[in-house]
């Protein structure tokens, strides 16, 4: 069967199968900066954004995603090396794995919540996991680039 | 998970008319613990444009349709105001934001899941189910009917009350399931306490809110009591995750500190 979306700006048509997950659609297709963590709905790392609002893809199916406009870091690009320049500001990257969920959950967080606490923060980005860095120093760096974002 | 085939219904009259065609027929919530927890699919039939995905808010109730996001339900103004905020708290820990963008509160509540958080918040207040063709029941009456559900479950309806509540999720870490999730909400001195993920699916103590009705004062000896009936009338088991004997250790504290801080001015 086929969908369509809007990818990054793009109207696509995807062929799929009923049981197909977004993230399998997208990797197959070459969005490759679409990462396969877990595959299991808790690790954060396939992050996309369907009109806006942080998904996994993994845990989506790809007919849920017909007519909707989704976007990756690659429809992103200057927003994403904007957040980039914050994490290399507080040394919060290492293998950079996590970082293209974590980029569009912040990126999402920023439109969503205006001036949010910092428990918010937390909550926000709480399924993104990072297995390398810990999350201070990321915590910071979203701290800072929301300060610059007001 | 297999699926053979899958249609968009126009209505959920046409929805209910393809379920009925064949008992491995399935209509699809979030979708989210599909490939988890489902097994193979005839025919996967999507609701998502049948209007069920509004929250409506009325003098006396609110109204949610079936395919409202967790994310959305836990940020909407009225939940967020009931009880004191006490159902948006129990659907913040549900994973990740991403994750509660695509699970439904529809879904979650038909798959009747034993972890579910906010099924033991709900059980607290009062909630009708609104099934397509015509049904209504009652949010525990449906937890505990036995079989597979053969309608379409189309509006969760919750009571406006002013009362105050309290959940606790305790879990190993924070995107784990819970190893025990209580609520307690109070209204006009009126309790109910319910225990979730225990490891079986949520229930209410009615003997325990029966107790606590009649009390005058939330004293220590109050709080043991009603603390002890719950353990008395909830049947807690072990798992993987945690032993009976720690559920129960668990059981008696946060219940106690429940009851103690829905029952503070």
């Amino acid at each position: 069967m086929k969908v369509k979306f809007n990818l990054n700006d793009r109207d696509r048509e995807f062929e799929i199968s009923p049981n197909e997950y977004l993230l399998e659609t997208l990797r197959k297709n070459h969005i490759t900066s679409v990462k396969n963590g877990c595959n299991e709905s808790t690790c954060g790392v396939c992050t996309v954004l369907m009109d806006g609002k942080p998904v996994l893809s993994c845990s989506l199916l790809s007919v849920r995603a017909d007519g909707h406009k989704i976007t990756t870091v690659d429809g992103l690009q200057k927003e994403v090396e904007h957040i980039s320049e914050f994490f290399g500001d507080e040394g919060a990257d290492q293998c950079g794995f996590c970082n293209t969920g974590m980029a569009l959950t912040i990126y999402a967080l920023k439109n969503e919540i205006k001036n949010p606490t910092d428990d918010q923060i937390k909550d926000y980005i709480v399924g993104n996991l990072c297995r390398c860095s810990g999350y201070h120093a990321q915590f910071k760096a979203i701290k800072s680039y929301l300060e610059v974002e007001k | 998970m297999e699926i053979n085939q899958y249609v968009k219904a126009k209505s959920i009259e046409e929805a209910y008319q393809v379920l009925i065609e064949n008992p491995k027929n399935s209509i699809l919530g979030g979708g989210a613990w599909l490939k988890q927890s489902s097994p193979n699919v005839n025919t996967l039939i999507d609701i998502v444009d049948c209007g069920l995905d509004q929250i409506t808010e009325t003098k006396t109730h609110i109204e949610i349709g079936a395919l409202v996001t967790l994310h959305e339900l836990e940020s909407d103004p009225a939940i967020k105001s009931l009880g004191g905020g006490f159902v948006s708290e129990s659907l913040s820990h549900v994973l990740g934001i991403g994750f509660r963008n695509i699970a439904t509160i529809g879904g979650t509540i038909a798959g009747k899941y034993a972890f579910s958080d906010i099924i033991t918040a709900l059980l607290t207040l009062d909630v009708k189910l609104i099934f397509h063709p015509k049904r209504e029941i009652n949010l525990e009456a449906f937890l505990n009917a036995k079989g597979k559900v053969t309608d379409i479950l189309t509006h969760v309806v919750i009571r406006k009350s002013s009362g105050k509540g309290f959940f606790k999720k305790v879990a190993a870490s924070t995107l784990e399931f819970a190893v025990l999730d209580v609520a307690v909400y109070q209204e006009d001195n009126k309790f109910q306490i319910s225990i979730g993920s225990r490891p079986s699916g949520a229930m209410l103590s009615h003997e325990a809110s029966a107790f606590l009705n009649n009390q005058n004062k939330m004293t220590e000896e109050v709080l043991n009591q009603a603390a002890q009936i719950v353990l008395d009338t909830v049947k807690l088991g072990s798992n993987k995750n945690a032993s009976k004997e720690y559920r129960e250790a668990l059981t008696k504290a946060y219940v106690k500190r429940g009851i103690k801080e829905v029952s503070s001015k």
